[in-house]
């Protein structure tokens, strides 16, 4: 069963702040959605490979030489901020 | 009219791209008015028309798919037209590029008139989780258009665009095809290009088609569908002609079709189940045989939908945290984390915010094996009883949906009801085979009724075929719905 304590555990997992309220009322709709999803633990899967994805997956290389995509300006457009070329974001690491 | 006659009239100079684009964004706006089909509709594309009519003039060669307007759901990138992807959090975004799939259609000539209304990053079946407002189905405008493709199917239905791209996770294409009397096509895993298309579930999510004609269909495949170097997991030369087979096939001798047991029983409406009884005995008709096979573990299809989907969501929406783009809430003052979770908290919508917490949960210490570990295992065993069951027929087929299109509001409530819906679609993502909605039919209501077929990874040629003939031998078959 998932608590009230595992909410607030997610929410700093994820990254993700929900009201009281909410977070209350999401705890019983997923511990209803996992119960649900119980029905799979009986199931037999013993010598089952995990299928991650569909198809298998390759590396691409490709020559290391410089392409041409955007100009910074263009890059920086999409910026929730940017400042001398750069991207500007909150301070990280605390002064003290 | 269809793409083909559109192309056929630009290339004669019956028509101007002028006059044809300036009538799609006209009708879009009524379409948008009663329907809200739409995020956003792009008037510029009247420049592109002209531009082609230029082109035209001046004898340039022209593509394959000369002035047919288009429409593309709103989370796959068009270069300098806002892509929201259906949220708040990308309100603002206007991509510097285009996806590989938006290229290669204005490549061969298509003008992309509007990007398409759709549940927020995917997350839905009914258009009602749109930070830009619930869509209407046009067939009833009290009921849903399905989802999370829901846009692309109204524009289709209603004649707006010959066909409109969408994207199918685990049913976002088909379901709302089923819904509005449209083809909705999910292609095999790799078949279509992701690059530039908003993830959602990686493993899981593909472009696909929503058209009223299948020959249409095929023109559309045949100018996306190479491979991609940006994409990773673009299959390599599988050399399909989507063009020269579509049609190549008058009828289904000795084709072999398997209906699935387990999802043609009675948890389906009745109005669903005759609608199957009549498409088998079209398809014995066109010289098909149809017989019942099993596949036991489809019945986990949904556990393992639900916890693999979710997971993959957690990580692939980790990148919309308000610092390099997106949106931001607060105050640089209060430090990244507190940012990054109020951004977050705020600008997702409830069914994002639901899907990323349960995807932390399948995947955090103590519960990854038995949840998330363990449907990638169910998930196996799903792609086996498939295999299996290709051995002997060309075909598998189900009811796309379980019932019509249900009254907006019906389903909110009940957190695992809507989930319970996309029993019948999501296998062909866990598999990465193609799958296919044909229209087939109506309900007493007269509201449209999808029927699925499955075919192996690969053959989705054999797909467009197989609706090339039913459409052929149908009257009224996805017809465009007067508003």
């Amino acid at each position: 069963m998932i608590t009230d304590k595992d909410m607030q555990d997610l929410q700093k997992l994820a990254r993700l702040k929900v009201s009281d309220e909410e977070s209350h009322h999401l705890k019983d709709e997923l511990n209803k959605i996992m119960a649900y999803f119980e029905q799979i633990k009986d199931l037999d899967t013993d010598g089952i490979e995990e299928l991650a994805r569909p198809i298998d997956s390759f590396n691409i290389f490709r020559a290391d030489e410089q392409i041409i995509t955007y100009s910074q300006e263009e890059a920086l457009k999409i910026a929730v901020e940017a400042e001398d070329g750069f991207f500007k974001v909150p301070r990280t690491i605390d002064n003290d | 009219m269809t793409a083909h006659e559109i192309v056929s009239k630009i290339k004669s100079k019956k028509l101007s791209a002028e006059e044809l684009i300036s009538q799609a964004l006209k009708k879009a706006k009524i379409v948008q008015e009663k329907y809200n089909a739409f995020i956003t509709i792009d008037d510029k594309a009247i420049n592109k028309a002209k531009e082609l009519d230029t082109k035209i003039s001046n004898g340039e060669e022209l593509g394959l798919l000369a002035g047919v307007p288009v429409v593309v759901k709103d989370n796959i990138c068009s270069k300098d037209l806002r892509t929201t992807a259906g949220s708040k959090i990308l309100e603002t975004f206007i991509p510097p590029y285009n996806a590989t799939v938006v290229e290669r259609l204005e490549a061969a000539g298509a003008i992309v008139i509007a990007k398409a209304n759709m549940d927020e990053f995917g997350m839905g079946s009914s258009n009602e989780n749109s930070a830009y407002g619930i869509a209407k189905n046009p067939w009833d405008s009290s009921r849903v258009p399905g989802g999370s493709s829901g846009g692309s199917a109204i524009a289709v239905a209603t004649g707006v665009v010959p066909f409109a791209l969408g994207t199918d996770t685990g049913g976002s294409v088909r379901q709302p095809a089923s819904f509005t009397g449209t083809i909705g096509f999910k292609p095999t895993y790799g078949q279509l290009s992701r690059f530039g298309v908003v993830a959602y579930a990686s493993s899981l999510d593909q472009v696909g088609v929503i058209a009223r004609s299948s020959q249409d269909l095929a023109l559309a495949m045949e100018a996306m569908s190479s491979h991609d170097k940006n994409d990773s997991t673009s299959i390599k030369n599988t050399n399909l002609e989507f063009l020269k087979s579509v049609a190549s096939k008058k009828d289904l001798t000795s084709i072999k079709i398997g209906l699935i047991k387990e999802l043609c029983n009675e948890g389906n409406s009745d109005d669903v189940l005759g609608i199957l009884q009549e498409t088998q005995k079209q398809l014995e008709g066109l010289g098909a045989s149809v017989e019942t096979v099993s596949l036991e573990n489809v019945r986990y299809g949904i556990a393992s939908y639900y916890l693999v989907a979710p997971a993959e969501a957690s990580s692939n929406l980790a990148r919309y945290d308000g610092m390099i783009y997106s949106n931001r809430v607060g105050e640089n003052s209060e430090g990244q984390i507190d940012i990054m979770m109020k951004t977050r908290g705020e600008l997702f919508g409830p069914e994002v915010r639901k899907r990323i917490l349960m995807g932390s949960y399948a995947l955090s210490a103590g519960y990854y094996d038995a949840f998330y570990g363990k449907a990638l295992k169910v998930r196996k065993l799903i792609a086996n009883d498939f295999a299996r069951a290709f051995e002997s027929y060309d075909f598998l087929m189900t009811p796309t949906t379980p019932s019509v299109a249900y009254k907006i509001g019906e389903k909110t409530d009940d957190p695992l009801a809507m989930y319970l819906d996309d029993i019948d679609t999501v296998l062909a993502n866990l598999v990465g085979i193609p799958a296919i909605s044909l229209p087939m039919g109506q309900s007493k209501d007269n509201l449209p009724i999808g029927i699925q077929f499955f075919a192996p990874a690969l053959k989705d040629e054999t797909l467009l075929q197989l609706s090339n003939i039913i459409e052929q031998n149908s009257t009224n078959f996805a017809p465009i719905v007067k508003i």
